[in-house]
């Protein structure tokens, strides 16, 4: 592409600001400034022409938000005008500039990723057919839509796509992504030049730009404003001067930027000044380059896998788990994203998902799954499939740079797999095995890895994006073969410099005190060089063996860490039983549970309620103890004498001992009290109040299928005829989506379904919930209980 | 602070009985918490503004306030400020993380969350009111987009006005609920006191 190969011995200058040279002519505030494309395109032309006077390669075309969102039907049309308008200018070329939709995607917005990325395709396509040289994706915050505009740029064009981001003084961008994430994410999206904009002066972008330096090898791009901006008489004023914007641009450029222009504030001086100042400087083109880094991100965080132990944690893996198999099939997200929150919290880097049930249809779980733990956690994944097709639909939804588990050494994989790798930017695990099986010897998964590296180094996969995973057998079946697993560590690391991974849980499978032999293992094959572990971080002798072996291998300074949570620890404790402690405590607890229950104490409820598991049936306990709990706070509660925290404390107790209820009943008994669906309506993301009402209704004994928030009306329409669901909580806290109600009642009545709706939410009133159709108004959440109970017949 | 943890109280559902023991410890921890999530950003600009027959101009904008109720507000004053502030993606974060692993925190950090923007929202008035020239004052409470007959429709140009996605990240979802979710809109009347 004759640009990038311009770029490897030139500077590429962009022009300035835009908006604030139009505000300056007189535009009013609360305009769109894209329709005067159309509608005086002979200003915005001259407006470029001042750019290429000055001395700009690359102007600008004005349709920064000129997307379906703020134009409507006119978009095509005012796009088109906006390329034709920077081309009369002269320019040598025209970037189709694509700024921020103005709708948060989800998880913390209601645009969804895929309505996102067809927006941005139609801006693209319309960029493309009237003549652009190149996307400029710019002043992004949210990298998941700095994502889903560059897929929509690399499969609606064929243009060179430029992308930069925008980082307050904080260092982090308005949604918490930080530059290292940024750089990282960006390269692997497969941009061919990225950057930073905005926001800032120049030279406080300087370190930003250092990291963006230090963590891509792609062309580096620099857009700053003329200063911060401050207030006058309602207009903002920009004080940096084109000398000083100049000096500072020099400065980017001898540190390695290679495309510099300007943002919000600068004009047709600044980018004279620079270029100007850039020339006269003599500027090397040899850029250093930095030693390449091993890592993965989510949208805000980076984990780098170099020098250092990653603990990738496997709970999210229903293979030999009921709980997980059940949580999938009702599609209980609470149950997951709780496992995703507590393996985070015992220490875990990255998170294993996996979603193979041979009854579930991966491809539509696993992004599902991937996208409700990215709005929860913010570890990077790996995702966990066999499946081309549901891996491939899980690297679109991610957001980040993940790792892909796994490809083989077989071809088939190799084909299916490392594509897709290549295509949506990912670290790969590759399986030491191939057409014949797993090697038994270390010398033959050496083998096995090369073929895997030198496959992906045909698609472009540069080494240090590729993980080995030796393979781990059971040491009750292979015992030979443990040895060679950790030899063959030994031997891919020295021969072919690969991170390694490996799933130590495996070792110890057939054997007793699983968590001796695997913790052992551990130990030795961090000895050999392992970099990544998959395994149960909330297993306490894996914590120990990772956190003692990160003292030895000195990435804990100073042993701070191992300090901290080690210090107050005995000598014998490491020694005692590991039974010893629990007895006791049920022992002491005795009839207790009542009391444990209602001073919320949820770290006891589990162990008190398996103790009485012994003595009676599960819903014996319910009914003899949650409910009539419950019963009694609920009356404290609605006279006054507790309130909301100390409610929801005792919820949370008896949720964690229906948690250990839920192993002994069988599903008929669990589906008997009814089941009710919730869900806070479309256009509405507020849903504390519906959770809440979750949780007090599970209290009760009975199931919730939780649909979220945001929830288009068809979908619970769906969803009340697919389950025949009787009773429906419907939730809104805005006066604007209490509407989304009527019609979601509405259209069910439509339809004929024979179901009750409950509805409540901080704005409804009983007149609100007539006005709606609703056949109750539930004011808090212990009256949508009591209203189950009247449409269930249950007692309350 | 009395005053603060009053409104805290009254968010949660307190109603007058004896406060159970370790709560103020957990709603400092939760203060604390949301402190540290938030990145409380605002922007604000001051406008003249005049009646005409269909509403209130912001002059140099392409704003009209439409109804009774902004009518009724904006009394006698010459110029308004617009103002915007939010606490930022990371509150939204936390509070959304710890709703699946404590309920009973999430609630307090929503609070907290609550209180924190009401604050920021206040100073922000405040600093308006120290702008002024001393022939200005504010005219107390401050009025949002939504109040009375004040239609939310107008949210698309009053954030474009304050250019706030841009400076401090605001947006909003097609029904007008402002993201991030601990967020505050509002209209600050400003009247010019009479020549002695």
């Amino acid at each position: 592409m004759e640009l990038l190969t311009y770029l490897q011995n030139n500077i590429l200058f962009f022009d300035g600001g835009m908006g604030s040279m139009l505000l300056s002519r007189g535009l009013d505030m609360g305009a769109l400034p894209e329709r005067l494309n159309l509608k005086n395109p002979g200003e915005i032309t001259a407006i470029h022409k001042l750019y290429t006077e000055a001395g700009a390669d690359v102007v600008t075309a004005n349709t920064f938000g000129a997307n379906r969102l703020k134009l409507r039907e006119d978009t095509r049309a005012v796009i088109h005008a906006g390329i034709a308008c920077a081309r009369a200018s002269g320019a040598k070329m025209t970037a189709l500039d694509i700024g921020p939709l103005g709708q948060m995607l989800q998880p913390l917005g209601t645009l969804s990723f895929e309505d996102a990325y067809g927006l941005f395709a139609e801006m693209m396509e319309a960029g493309a057919e009237a003549g652009a040289d190149l996307v400029l994706i710019e002043t992004m915050s949210d990298l998941y839509e700095a994502k889903a505009a560059i897929l929509a740029a690399r499969e609606h064009t064929n243009l060179p796509v430029f992308c930069s981001m925008t980082f307050g003084a904080d260092g982090r961008t308005f949604l918490g992504c930080n530059p290292q994430t940024a750089a990282i994410a960006l390269t692997s999206f497969g941009v061919d030049a990225l950057g930073i904009n905005c926001s800032l002066g120049p030279e406080q972008l300087m370190p930003i730009a250092e990291t963006f330096l230090k963590y891509t090898g792609k062309p580096v791009l620099v857009q700053a404003n003329a200063g911060l901006p401050h207030d006058e008489g309602g207009r903002s004023v920009y004080d940096v001067t084109p000398g000083q914007f100049a000096q500072s641009a020099v400065s980017l450029c001898q540190k390695g930027v290679r495309i510099v222009g300007g943002c919000c504030g600068t004009t047709p001086e600044h980018i004279r000044a620079v270029k100007a100042a850039v020339l006269r400087e003599s500027i090397s083109y040899d850029r250093t380059v930095c030693p390449p880094v091993t890592a993965c991100t989510s949208g805000i965080k980076t984990v780098e896998l170099d020098g250092k132990v990653t603990v990738i944690g496997e709970r999210i893996n229903p293979t030999g788990k009921k709980r997980l198999q059940a949580a999938l099939r009702e599609k209980d997200m609470a149950y997951l994203l709780s496992e995703a929150v507590s393996q985070r919290e015992a220490g875990a880097d990255v998170l294993d998902v996996n979603a193979g049930l041979p009854d579930l249809d991966e491809t539509a779980v696993l992004p599902e799954i991937i996208r409700q733990i990215q709005g929860i956690v913010e570890l990077p994944l790996q995702i966990d499939s066999s499946n081309p097709a549901a891996i491939e639909a899980a690297l679109r939804v991610y957001n980040g740079k993940p790792i892909v588990n796994s490809v083989s050494g077989k071809q088939e994989s190799l084909d299916t797999i490392l594509p897709l790798c290549k295509k949506y930017g990912a670290l790969v695990v590759g399986l030491t095995l191939d057409e014949n099986g797993i090697p038994e010897t270390a010398e033959g998964r050496l083998e096995a890895a090369r073929k895997i590296l030198s496959e992906a180094q045909k698609y472009g996969i540069p080494s240090e994006d590729i993980l080995i995973d030796c393979l781990v057998l059971t040491a009750s079946a292979q015992q030979n073969q443990v040895a060679e697993t950790l030899r063959a560590v030994r031997l891919i690391k020295q021969e072919l410099g690969l991170k390694t991974v490996l799933g130590v849980s495996n070792v110890s499978f057939g054997l007793p005190a699983r968590p001796l032999l695997g913790s052992v293992f551990l130990a030795a094959a961090l000895g050999a060089g392992l970099d990544a572990a998959i395994l149960n971080p909330q297993s306490e002798p894996f914590r120990r063996t990772v956190d003692a072996y990160r003292v030895i291998n000195a990435e804990d300074a100073g042993a701070l860490c191992y300090t901290e949570r080690y210090a107050s620890l005995s000598v014998d404790s490491l020694e005692a039983k590991p039974s010893a402690g629990s007895s006791s405590v049920s022992e002491s607890q005795g009839g207790g549970l009542a009391e444990v229950l209602e001073q919320g104490r949820a770290g006891e409820a589990g162990e008190v309620v398996r103790a009485l598991l012994k003595e009676k049936a599960p819903l014996d306990i319910v009914n003899g103890v949650f409910i009539p709990v419950l019963d009694r706070v609920g009356g404290r509660f609605a006279k006054g004498e507790l309130f909301l925290p100390q409610l929801l404390q005792t919820a949370a107790a008896i949720q964690a001992g229906f948690e250990v209820l839920r192993g002994g009943m069988e599903q008929s008994e669990r589906a008997c009290r009814g089941k009710i669906l919730l869900a806070t309506v479309k256009g509405d993301i507020h849903d504390i109040g519906k959770n809440i009402a979750r949780m007090i209704l599970e209290n009760y004994g009975y199931t919730v299928m939780d649909l979220g928030k945001d929830v288009p009306p068809e979908t619970i329409v769906d969803a009340i005829k697919t389950h025949r669901i009787r009773l429906c909580g419907l939730s809104a806290l805005m006066t604007t989506t209490v509407l989304q109600m009527k019609a979601v009642i509405e259209s069910a009545r439509a339809e004929g379904l024979d179901c009750r709706f409950m509805v409540g939410g901080a704005v409804l009133t009983e007149e609100y919930a007539r006005l709606v159709g609703a056949d109750y108004y539930a004011s808090d959440a212990l009256e949508g209980a009591r209203i189950a109970g009247l449409v269930f017949g249950g007692e309350f | 602070m009395e005053r603060r943890k009053a409104e805290l109280l009254r968010i949660i559902g307190y109603r007058g009985s004896v406060l159970p023991e370790g709560l103020e410890e957990e709603i400092a921890a939760a203060w604390s918490d949301i402190e540290k999530a938030a990145s409380p950003r605002f922007v604000w600009r001051i406008f003249p503004v005049c009646p005409e027959p269909d509403g209130i101009r912001v002059k140099d904008t392409t704003l009209l306030l439409s109804g009774a109720s902004i009518r009724r507000y904006l009394q006698g004053c010459r110029h308004a400020a617009l103002m915007a502030c939010t606490m930022g993606a990371g509150v939204d974060r936390l509070i959304a993380g710890t709703e699946v692993s404590d309920m009973p925190r999430a609630l307090l950090l929503d609070a907290c969350a609550s209180c924190f923007a009401e604050e920021t929202a206040e100073n922000v008035c405040r600093e308006i009111e120290k702008s002024l020239p001393p022939s200005q004052k504010t005219i107390g409470n401050r009025f949002s987009p939504g109040y009375g007959d004040l239609s939310l429709d107008i949210h698309p140009q009053f954030l474009r006005i304050l250019d706030a996605g841009r400076r401090i990240g605001l947006t909003e979802t097609a029904q007008h609920t402002l993201l991030p979710r601990k967020s505050i809109t509002a209209l600050t009347g400003i009247k010019t006191l009479t020549e002695q």
